[in-house]
């Protein structure tokens, strides 16, 4: 299991889904979970702060998830932050293309605690 | 050439590929990617070289490893195992001196599939979330869409007409859109190259190669009307064009589904009322946003970023009510989307009803959302669903794929209260979850039924040859010899008839009914236009959108509808919502659009809980402008009534919006025309009901049939107050203003028949005649006839060009013996009567 007392980031312009999200991680012992409502704070997030997480919705204003995972994954400090994608069922050219673009994992929403217990243990294993 | 060049960058991202695999591991979706990433460079490459084996393999390969990606294998380290095999066997295939022939691939490798994928027939499989009928009623329109397709073409062959070919490039465009919904990659593919065909072509068009594209196409839906593979798609058939790149479906078809999918958050979130609160609030302030989005769309379509903030709001919606188990939100969500979806990616433009639709979801989501809230404000346990949510989710399907279908079976009901209890579980339950993953078509209320395309000209002439067989049918049943006949046999059998023609009387004007929806819902945009443009808060509520009447009626009430939406909006609702809160009224304006049903008739009503009209004011104007005397006393109504005079204009100055077009006294004109009539009701302070009446249909009238001298007319009997015999102290003769009769403590014009038809031989004398009173409009006014002859329901016919306008006339009828009747219009009649009686009429 992962480190419960790691710095999460919550990225989705949703504040619903953020809430929902972070509850979740809440009830999986996390608690220390930040938020940003899009893939620009999220990026300003990370890099000022010691993030060991992202969870990222896909289609956000101002900078999306794939631009986000690749900014991440371009930028030397943040580069080995796992970063899990909250995707629909239906998108899976995104899947594909957030994972030719180093996604760690995705998640289809609605999901479970359990799922995403899963994911985690799988990305922190 | 660049061929060894080449053939050793292959042969180092093979090797790059091998290592990868020997590192990853196959759960881990960074390595997936790059494994993927490297499988597409190999496919290209090999693929420009023309080693077609190898790039087939390393195709096949990337797809195992999309399938592993998107978590579709049932077995990862097997399917791992192929894809290493294969890199070996790549690997064998690119030393010198191999001949590629002789190297095999792994059995379990897709091969056949990621080659059928380019050029062979693959099975097609219907998304799901496509319903099925849907999909059904697709593919049985397909051959008329294409052989309308043939005929354009054989035309433009001998003779280039632009119209034509732009007729032409519109159904190749339609069809892209239709396939795109239901994943027919290849046929949107070939269709959006067809486009680009045509365009590029000028007048031009290369009429062989469009009519083969059209016979594969013709291929291709009757093999997906009889279940049988995908037909094979002919690389010539299209050359210049993009070829139609394949999907991976096939090979992920291969492999299996093995995790179910995910079930809702079980624990975390039940009952949590705050949650469903910020939802609410969220959602609120979303949907107000794209409002404006919205109606920005409508002047810009094709706007990319306004698009994709709409999709992104129902997006998110579907995604936390999938969260919540706000199962209804989630799917109305979820099927704006898909037509959100389909606009964004540029295959349908959001206009038209595609974007009423939208508009209309978006309002029912506000509805839902309203009703949560109100739920959740009261710690209830179940939410309000709304009746229209089944009608609305099937409207926007059916219009994403493209067309249009009326809620033939709705049963028409003037709802009071159109909300209903429906129980929801609010909190999160597994069950209701796995409920709404079942295929959503088991839920269609509406079914699209076949359907044959008639003009409307054959129509009515159907509905006329009905009427003519109602009107002969009452003739044989009051012929003297029937009625005298002693045959129990033919009383029955006459008996039987007349049932069926009532019947077929009934289904020949339900056949001309449709609902006026579509018309209400242009008004939605009207209001929301006006708001903006007054920058007022409006709140606008459509009632009984699936009220029926007569198609002719529903053309054409359009014009005066929008003048009436207009006026309330404009001149209604307060200018500014200070002064809607000093008349302690809420901040948000209501305007109510209602259609019932009473008494055999259609009322279409627009209410507004604005200033109410201003008496004295139109008063005022109408004296002005010479319309109403001096000391003249009026009745609230007709003073009312005033405003529909032309000339009359309560309006300051003509302003953008209200100025426009109609006047309201082309509104009372077009429902006169319709044998209709308005009336206001107002309230100052409280706002104005304008009560519109229609008749159910244009082509039958009810009507009592009324005798002058040797003369019958028919007099509809909709607009039939009473009918009096008056007695001689009733009648005044009132200087200026003609015969007037007194009933009760009104005083009414007398109207001659008589006079206006110069009949000989009528009855003189008022007492000794019958005065049948009628209203228009609010207006009343005496008919002097003979006497009445009976009731009716007569078919109206034309008069035909040269009788057109007859003062007083509105129609023919044959009547039961054969013989022509005249129908009295009376709203002609009564304006003559009101406005003329004075100087023609009067005999002082």
């Amino acid at each position: 299991m992962a480190d419960t007392s790691m710095r999460v980031l919550v990225v989705d312009d949703f504040s619903t889904m953020r809430r929902i999200i972070r509850n979740i991680l809440k009830q999986l012992g996390f608690e220390s979970i930040e938020e940003a409502e899009d893939g620009q704070i999220a990026l300003e997030k990370l890099l000022n702060g010691e993030f060991k997480f992202v969870i990222t919705d896909w289609n956000m204003p101002n900078m999306t998830g794939l631009d986000l995972l690749k900014s991440i994954r371009a930028d030397d400090s943040l580069k080995d932050i796992p970063v899990l994608l909250v995707t629909a069922e239906a998108e899976k050219e995104n899947v594909i293309q957030a994972a030719q673009a180093g996604v760690n994992d995705y998640i289809v929403k609605p999901f479970t605690a359990e799922v995403l217990k899963q994911k985690i243990d799988k990305i922190f294993g | 050439m660049t061929g060894p060049m080449t053939q050793e960058s292959i042969n180092q991202l093979i090797d790059s590929v091998a290592e990868e695999l020997l590192m990853a591991d196959p759960s881990n979706l960074q390595d997936l990617g790059k494994i993927l990433d490297c499988f597409q460079k190999i496919q290209q490459e090999a693929h420009e070289e023309g080693l077609i084996r190898a790039a087939d393999a390393a195709e096949a390969a990337g797809s195992l490893v999309r399938c592993m990606i998107l978590d579709e294998v049932s077995d990862r380290e097997e399917t791992f195992d192929v894809i290493s095999q294969t890199v070996s066997a790549l690997q064998q295939m690119m030393r010198p001196g191999v001949d590629a022939e002789n190297i095999f691939f792994p059995e379990k490798l897709p091969l056949s599939a990621a080659a059928k994928n380019k050029k062979d027939k693959q099975k097609f499989i219907l998304p799901p979330h496509i319903d099925e009928e849907i999909y059904s009623d697709f593919l049985a329109e397909r051959d008329g869409v294409l052989e309308q397709m043939e005929s354009h073409l054989l035309v433009l062959e001998k003779v280039k007409d632009r119209e034509t070919i732009a007729d032409l490039r519109r159904i190749f465009h339609t069809l892209k859109g239709e396939a795109a919904i239901f994943e027919l990659n290849d046929v949107a593919n070939i269709c959006h190259g067809t486009e680009d065909l045509i365009d590029s072509s000028g007048e031009e068009l290369p009429i062989d190669k469009l009519l083969k594209i059209k016979d594969w196409l013709k291929d291709v839906f009757d093999a997906l009307k009889n279940n049988h593979d995908m037909p094979q798609l002919h690389e010539q058939l299209f050359h210049e064009t993009d070829a139609p790149q394949g999907e991976t479906a096939s090979a992920a078809q291969t492999v299996q589904h093995e995790e179910a999918p995910s079930q809702p958050v079980e624990t975390a979130m039940s009952g949590d009322i705050d949650l469903l609160l910020d939802f609410v609030s969220e959602a609120q302030e979303h949907m107000d946003k794209i409002d404006n989005e919205l109606l920005s769309l409508e002047s810009n379509p094709e706007d990319d970023e306004t698009l994709n903030a709409v999709f992104r709001v129902f997006h998110t919606l579907k995604g936390a009510a999938g969260f919540l188990a706000l199962n209804d939100i989630s799917r109305l969500a979820h099927i704006t989307e898909n037509l959100l979806d389909l606009a964004r990616k540029g295959n349908v433009i959001l206009s038209g009803e595609k974007i009423d639709v939208v508009f209309e979801s978006l309002d029912l989501m506000k509805k839902l959302v309203a009703n949560l809230r109100q739920a959740v404000s009261v710690g209830k346990t179940t939410y309000a669903s709304e009746s229209t949510l089944e009608a609305t989710i099937n409207r926007i399907e059916a219009i994403t794929i493209g067309k249009t279908i009326e809620p033939a079976e709705k049963k028409t009901e003037h709802a009071v209260e159109e909300q209903r209890e429906q129980p929801a579980e609010k909190a999160p339950d597994v069950k209701a979850k796995e409920q709404e993953l079942q295929p959503q078509q088991k839920k269609a209320v509406v079914k699209i039924k076949e359907s044959v395309k008639v003009d409307s000209e054959t129509l009515d002439q159907l509905v006329d040859a009905i009427g003519e067989l109602v009107i002969i049918e009452s003739m044989i049943r009051q012929d003297q010899a029937v009625i005298s006949a002693k045959s129990s046999r033919l009383n029955s059998n006459i008996r039987q008839m007349d049932k069926i023609t009532r019947e077929l009387q009934q289904l020949g004007m339900s056949l001309r009914m449709i609902p006026v929806k579509g018309t209400f819902q242009k008004m939605s945009r009207v209001v929301r236009d006006l708001a903006k443009k007054g920058d007022k808060k409006i709140e606008f509520t459509v009632k009984g959108e699936d009220t029926m009447l007569d198609k002719s009626v529903v053309d054409k009430i359009g014009d005066p509808l929008i003048h009436l939406v207009r006026n309330s909006v404009d001149h209604g609702i307060e200018k500014s919502t200070e002064e809607r809160k000093n008349a302690n009224k809420s901040e948000t304006g209501n305007v109510i659009l209602r259609a019932f049903h009473k008494g055999g008739n259609i009322y279409i009503e627009i209410e507004d809980d604005g200033r109410g009209l201003n008496k004295d004011a139109i008063l005022h104007k109408a004296m002005e402008k010479g319309l109403v005397r001096d000391g003249q006393a009026l009745s609230e109504r007709e003073i009312f009534n005033l405003v529909f005079l032309p000339g009359f204009s309560t309006a300051k100055k003509v302003t953008d919006v209200s100025g426009r077009g109609v006047g309201m006294d082309v509104v009372r004109k077009t429902l006169e025309e319709l044998r209709g009539n308005i009336e206001i009701v107002s309230e100052p302070g409280f706002g104005s009901t304008f009560s519109l009446r229609l008749p159910l249909t244009l082509a039958i009238i009810d009507g009592m049939l009324v005798g002058v001298g040797r003369e019958r007319y028919i007099v509809p009997t909709l607009s039939i107050v009473e009918s009096i015999r008056p007695s001689r102290e009733d009648l005044n003769t009132i200087a200026n203003r003609g015969e007037m009769i007194q009933i009760r403590d009104r005083l009414i014009p007398l109207f001659r028949l008589s006079n206006l038809f110069r009949i000989e031989g009528a009855k003189d004398d008022p007492t000794e005649g019958l005065i049948i009173v009628v209203e228009d409009s609010g207006n009343m006014t005496g008919i002097l006839v003979d006497e009445l002859l009976g009731q009716q329901s007569t078919v109206i016919k034309s008069l035909g060009d040269t009788l057109k306008g007859l003062p007083g006339i509105s129609g023919g009828s044959i009547m039961s013996d054969g013989k022509v009747g005249l129908i009295l219009d009376i709203a002609g009649i009564v304006k003559l009567a009101t406005t003329e009686n004075s100087m023609t009429f009067s005999k002082t």
